[in-house]
């Protein structure tokens, strides 16, 4: 039988023995691709699931596509998901989620696999060679110490690819003989190996440890460089000659089609009020002013956005967001002039790429650490011994110190390597969570640019999953109105028809229940933010991490670009299961993607619950509980549309609140009802896994003592 | 004589250009769509500069009333100070006051150089 859209066979690699085998997709088909393959792969070859260290032996990292890899599907076919048990999360490190884009997972598909399972640890260095059928696990040790940029290089040169941007072709086979295989087009391409590996970050099992592809696609939350450290796994290569096959192509084109006419901003006109919008790219995705304005967009493979950018000046290639942003707070102590500032911090971009580390742990973390060395904390001879140049800091050359400190474990690097608040603790720093100065507010992640005291949906889904879960759905609303009041702008939909028109595409849990995005002090707690975040945790886990459709074009769900307002989202003409069905041919419904999320989510919490989750350590980082959301020191005003007492909607500023600690244990509650969570513990029931055909998942909760009991 | 240039001598230059000390920081933010609010924090006017300069996919975040007490008191540029209330009060939106700030505070920085410099 054929299965559109899908390769047909999973790579399974055992590192410890350094051998390979396949598995076949079917069995796994029902769960989609990337987060829900993944999730159920783990399930089937992790044969201990309650390790809370991701660098534990036993532990299995997946790489998985989706079947709209390597296809045109707008901005769905570049994305690929990493999961497994994480590292140096607080106070336990989950079984969790990473992603990147790029060219890997397609070029993946084409080599003939859906995923990779990595098992085992080798005994020393070595990295993996896929060319179509033919796998290798070779000796890593020329390239062990090797920064990520410097070990790409060094495997396009041992296979003989082309470097460069030279379109020439090459065999991708060791030999003539295999050259000859008729079966793969002779094994001729153009393409590059498309390349994941780990820097120096994960070589030494930091937590901060990265997966980088290319110049700048990194995995980065959940600490899965330091997971293949762990291995000894430096990188794997991959390329391919193959097809994917695609059910109906006519219908595919037909959904593009829709998307390029009725959807997309033109993109040579910018809009302020349509930042998310499919196709709409205002710029690439810097936070700060690029080098120069010589520059080609680029995007992950099938990408109709291109929100990254290569430079003519040769330096913060196809670096965006978080990247180009980690050190700017301390560039500004030193720049003369925007020129130097744009050059310094892309520079660092770049260190930090090279030695694959975690841009984002700096997003708070980096202000904390000034904060202590300011204050006399840290520093040479100081309460936290640190030698790090800090009078420097600023500098190209600090940025370089500290990122190498870091990713080698010395100076406070061996501290933070196992968690930034882990080493809080360690240092006697934990009221530094309480009054804000370490600002990790969920699972010892940083807190995104949502503050989950204003932003509910992002909070609630953060600490009720795994992660910082950086899903940026609904933070439209925030941004666009946020900054229409700032230009002081009318709002192009007043707050009631902004939410209606969101609310009709909730399919199936708020359909037409607008409530639902009231984020007022009166209904924070509610079953109606309840139903949002249920609604949004089953979105994501499917058509994002699964079907993976980009986060930062997906969902579409209001769009000024058309006559009523309406986005792509849930349509009937270029929905994401419309995508879906051209590519695979299942005929399912926009809900019934939800509904595979929910059996995705679930999966996900019987794993929680068998690594020891129970809703008591549920909760956020103090500070969320004992500050405020400071009013007018992050910006005026936080805009949200809200309800009054007599039921009408208005835009209202959410600034000045913090979350109360009981009220939210019992929004809990109200949230494990809705799941059918056993709401004494959160843990999921027989009955609930049952009606999920997920019977064995049951059996092995029981088995472990951690079955949810039904509750009346 | 400008906004930018009034009620200076060679000593608020001084103060404009110098570090203020890390307790008397001050805290800004930014709208920066899609990564959400970004903090930050500045020590200068030259830092303030770079922080408010205009970008088209971003907008700085700050408090104008606690800007213009942190020039008066921590920066010691009492001038300044009310010539940022002054074109605040004067914007017709905070986006257009942000920008109007971030015109007079890097014309107030780069008088302050020139008198510096031709102070010698």
């Amino acid at each position: 039988m054929t299965l559109y859209g899908y390769a047909g066979k999973i790579l399974r690699l055992d590192l410890t023995n350094r051998r390979f085998s396949e598995v076949a997709t079917e069995k796994y088909q029902a769960w989609g691709g990337g987060h829900g393959l993944g999730a159920a792969l783990f399930w089937d070859f992790c044969k201990d699931k309650t390790i809370t260290d991701g660098r534990h032996p036993a532990n299995v990292c997946i790489l998985a596509t989706s079947p709209l890899n390597g296809t045109p599907v707008p901005s769905g076919g570049g994305r690929c998901e990493v999961l497994g048990v994480g590292v140096g999360m607080y106070p336990v490190s989950w079984f969790t989620r990473s992603g990147f884009g790029g060219r890997f997972s397609t070029m993946l598909k084409h080599a003939g696999w859906d995923a990779i399972v990595i098992e085992g640890k080798a005994s020393s260095p070595v990295w993996v060679d896929i060319r179509n059928d033919k796998v290798e696990i070779r000796d890593a040790a020329a390239l062990w110490g090797k920064d990520t940029w410097e070990t790409q290089h060094a495997i396009r040169e041992f296979m003989g690819a082309p470097g460069g941007v030279d379109n020439a072709w090459w065999d991708l086979n060791p030999t003539a003989a295999d050259a000859l295989d008729p079966a793969r087009d002779m094994g001729r391409t153009t393409q590059k190996p498309a390349v994941l590996t780990i820097g120096p970050a994960g070589e030494n099992q930091t937590a901060a440890g990265c997966l980088l592809h290319d110049a700048g696609n990194g995995a980065g939350q959940g600490g899965f460089g330091a997971v293949w450290g762990s291995k000894n796994l430096k990188a794997i290569s991959v390329v391919g000659t193959g097809e994917v096959r695609v059910a109906d192509p006519k219908a595919l084109l037909r959904a593009r089609h829709v998307t390029q006419q009725k959807y997309v901003t033109s993109i040579t006109q910018p809009d302020f009020a349509s930042w998310s919008k499919i196709g709409n790219v205002p710029r690439p995705l810097f936070m700060n002013p690029p080098p120069t304005t010589e520059r080609r967009p680029q995007a992950c493979q099938g990408c109709i956005s291109g929100c990254r950018a290569r430079f003519a000046v040769g330096y913060g290639n196809e670096s965006t967001c978080q990247e180009t942003n980690w050190y700017l707070p301390a560039v500004r102590r030193v720049a003369k002039s925007m020129e130097e500032l744009a050059e310094i911090n892309l520079r660092a971009a770049d260190v930090i790429q090279r030695y694959g580390h975690n841009s984002f742990l700096f997003q708070t973390g980096l202000h904390w650490l000034e904060y202590l060395y300011e204050e006399g904390i840290l520093g040479p001879g100081k309460a936290i011994p640190s030698n790090l140049p800090w009078e420097t800091y600023g500098t190209l050359e600090f940025a370089e110190k500290l990122i190498h400190a870091l990713s080698h474990r010395e100076d406070i690097g061996a501290d933070l390597a196992d968690g930034w608040v882990q080493a809080a603790y360690k240092w006697g720093r934990g009221d530094d969570l309480r009054t804000g100065h370490l600002q990790n507010s969920y699972w010892g992640m940083p807190e995104h640019g949502y503050d989950p005291r204003a932003e509910l949906e992002w909070g609630y889904g953060s600490i009720l999953g795994d992660r910082d879960i950086n899903e940026h759905c609904f933070n439209i609303i925030f941004t666009n109105v946020t900054a229409a009041f700032a230009f002081a702008k009318p709002m192009r939909l007043e707050a009631r028809e902004l939410v209606e028109i969101i609310s009709e595409k909730l399919i199936p849990y708020a359909t037409n229940r607008p409530e639902v995005l009231d984020f007022a002090d009166a209904n924070m707690y509610s079953e109606d933010v309840a139903r949002l975040v249920l609604w949004h945790r089953h979105y994501t886990r499917f058509y994002k991490q699964s079907a993976l459709f980009c986060d930062l074009r997906w969902p579409d769900f209001y769009n000024t670009n058309t006559p009523d307002n309406r986005g792509a989202t849930a349509s009937d003409d270029a929905g994401e299961h419309i995508f879906w069905n051209a590519v695979t041919g299942e005929g399912i419904s926009f809900a019934e993607g939800i509904e595979r999320g929910r059996r995705i989510w679930n999966l996900d919490n019987a794993i929680w619950t068998l690594q020891g989750r129970h809703r008591d350590m549920v909760h956020f980082a103090p500070y969320v509980y004992e500050t405020r959301f400071e009013k007018g020191e992050l910006f005026p005003f936080y805009m949200w549309p809200c309800r009054d007492e007599q039921g009408e909607w208005h835009y209202k500023d959410l600034m000045g609140r913090k979350l109360d600690k009981d009220k939210f244990d019992e929004f809990k509650t109200i949230f494990y009802r809705m799941e059918g969570w056993d709401v004494a513990t959160g843990w999921p029931t027989r009955k609930l896994l049952a009606s999920l055909d997920l019977d064995e998942v049951a059996d092995a909760l029981e088995a472990a003592g951690r079955l949810g009991v039904e509750r009346s | 004589m400008s906004v930018a240039t009034g009620s200076m001598d060679t000593e608020t230059a001084r103060r404009i250009l110098t570090q203020v000390p890390y307790s008397s920081r001050f805290t800004v933010g930014a709208l920066v769509p899609p990564v959400g609010l970004r903090q930050s924090n500045v020590r200068s006017l030259g830092e303030l500069e770079l922080v408010l300069r205009p970008e088209p996919a971003s907008l700085a975040g700050l408090n104008v009333d606690r800007l213009a007490a942190w020039i008066e008191t921590e920066v010691g540029d009492p001038a300044g100070a009310a010539a940022v209330r002054e074109v605040a009060r004067a914007a017709s939106s905070y986006a257009a006051a942000c920008e109007a700030i971030h015109r007079l505070i890097r014309e107030r920085v780069a008088s302050a150089r020139l008198l510096i410099e031709s102070a010698g």
